[in-house]
């Protein structure tokens, strides 16, 4: 099919299938978009990872373990979902993974130091990309918006694990809870930034969503997170750190402190020393477990 | 290493479902990791692996394998269907 009749097809709610004849925009379109969405899964739980030996409690430890398991097998059944697309091994995207220029998602790029950072991550980030990922359940490739099902449903489970332990932080007295409001200052203008720059600046958001793939514009996709999140906060008993944050009742329009699109392009290019220490330790991790690997191939 | 497609059933009397898909080098590895990757929390009485080369898939389009327009007799209107019910049918 030609790329007019694709965009037909699409706009009609149709969903595409691997074996249809697709043009080589969309399928290349549909690779960028999935291949950052996988990579970002696989990198995430490295941090995860690296604070279940930290955990203030067992409990603690636990959700954690279990959330970098589902993380991972979130970029596994994506991957499972790439390869099929494109026909690439999966070695050739894990070798990439491990090497190649990072392509992944803002938020990985920042240190994770102290216990406020994956608590507030799990809450706000975990929350926030529900708000993107149940989009894309209609999605109009069909094995994404399929994968995307389990995906959603354990990114529930962890944005209220989240919550679960942010409140034990702001309950446990006034110095938890003021590590969890200084966790909030520093992360606030990176989960602002998360949703991407408005798609009049965003060079791929127009082609995206005119094939389908992308269902919602990343302005509305902050605004809505900005109507549920802001209660959210508040009721945790926290305040929100930006000054020019307000809603206009007429205009039903949030207006929020920009974030700094030029640091978020940077990370986005060029990477960060955190992001080169993620990629680092998947290959160690690698070279650790290839024994397993190489005798389960024989 | 084998790509096997994934089947679930969720509770007794339910379907199997097809969920997705893992790489492993044999049945029971792949009946664990199906295990590990898909069923994480929600209840699940049936777990099936099948090698994707031993899926046949039938090739013909929607309006063929749905056994349409020639074979109208099988959804009868019943008795008294109106004209221009049984004329936009056929």
């Amino acid at each position: 099919m030609d790329i007019e009749e694709l965009k037909t097809r699409v706009a009609a709610g149709e969903q595409l299938e691997p074996w249809m004849d697709l043009p080589e925009e969309y399928i290349s379109a549909a690779k960028r978009m999935m291949e950052f969405h996988m990579t970002s899964e696989v990198v995430g739980p490295v941090h995860e990872f690296w604070w279940v030996p930290k955990a203030p409690s067992l409990e603690a430890k636990m959700i954690f373990a279990a959330k970098s398991q589902d993380e991972v097998g979130h970029g596994l059944g994506l991957m499972t979902v790439c390869e099929d697309l494109t026909g690439r091994s999966r070695a050739s995207y894990i070798e990439e993974m491990f090497d190649g220029p990072p392509r992944f998602m803002n938020v990985f790029h920042y240190p994770w130091d102290e216990w406020a950072d994956p608590v507030i991550v799990s809450w706000l980030i975990d929350g926030a990309e529900i708000e993107r990922q149940t989009t894309l359940l209609k999605t109009s490739y069909g094995p994404y918006a399929r994968a995307m099902k389990k995906i959603v449903k354990e990114e529930g489970f962890h944005y209220h694990c989240g919550r679960f332990l942010a409140d034990r932080m702001v309950h446990a007295g006034a110095e938890p809870k003021r590590q969890m409001q200084d966790g909030l200052v520093r992360w606030w203008p990176r989960i602002l930034a998360m949703f991407g720059p408005p798609d009049s600046k965003s060079t791929h958001g127009e082609t995206l969503m005119s094939f389908g793939l992308k269902l919602s514009e990343n302005e509305a996709l902050r605004q809505s997170y900005l109507t549920k999140f802001v209660p959210r906060i508040l009721e945790m008993g926290l305040e929100v750190p930006d000054n020019n944050l307000g809603f206009d009742e007429d205009t039903q329009v949030w207006s929020y402190t920009e974030p700094d699109w030029e640091e978020f392009r940077g990370l986005l290019r060029g990477g960060s020393p955190v992001g080169a220490d993620l990629q680092k330790a998947l290959r160690e991790s690698r070279l650790l477990n290839n024994w397993m690997v190489t005798k389960d191939a024989a | 290493m084998t790509i096997w497609e994934v089947f679930v059933q969720t509770e007794g009397g339910d379907p199997f479902e097809h969920v997705g898909q893992v790489e492993a080098p044999n049945g029971d590895t792949a009946t664990l990791a199906a295990k590990e990757h898909f069923v994480r929390r929600d209840p699940c009485v049936g777990l099936w692996v099948v090698d994707r080369e031993d899926v046949r898939s039938a090739s013909w389009p929607p309006d063929v394998l749905a056994s349409g327009h020639e074979k109208v007799y099988r959804r009868s209107l019943g008795r008294g269907a109106p004209d221009d019910v049984l004329a936009g049918r056929l």
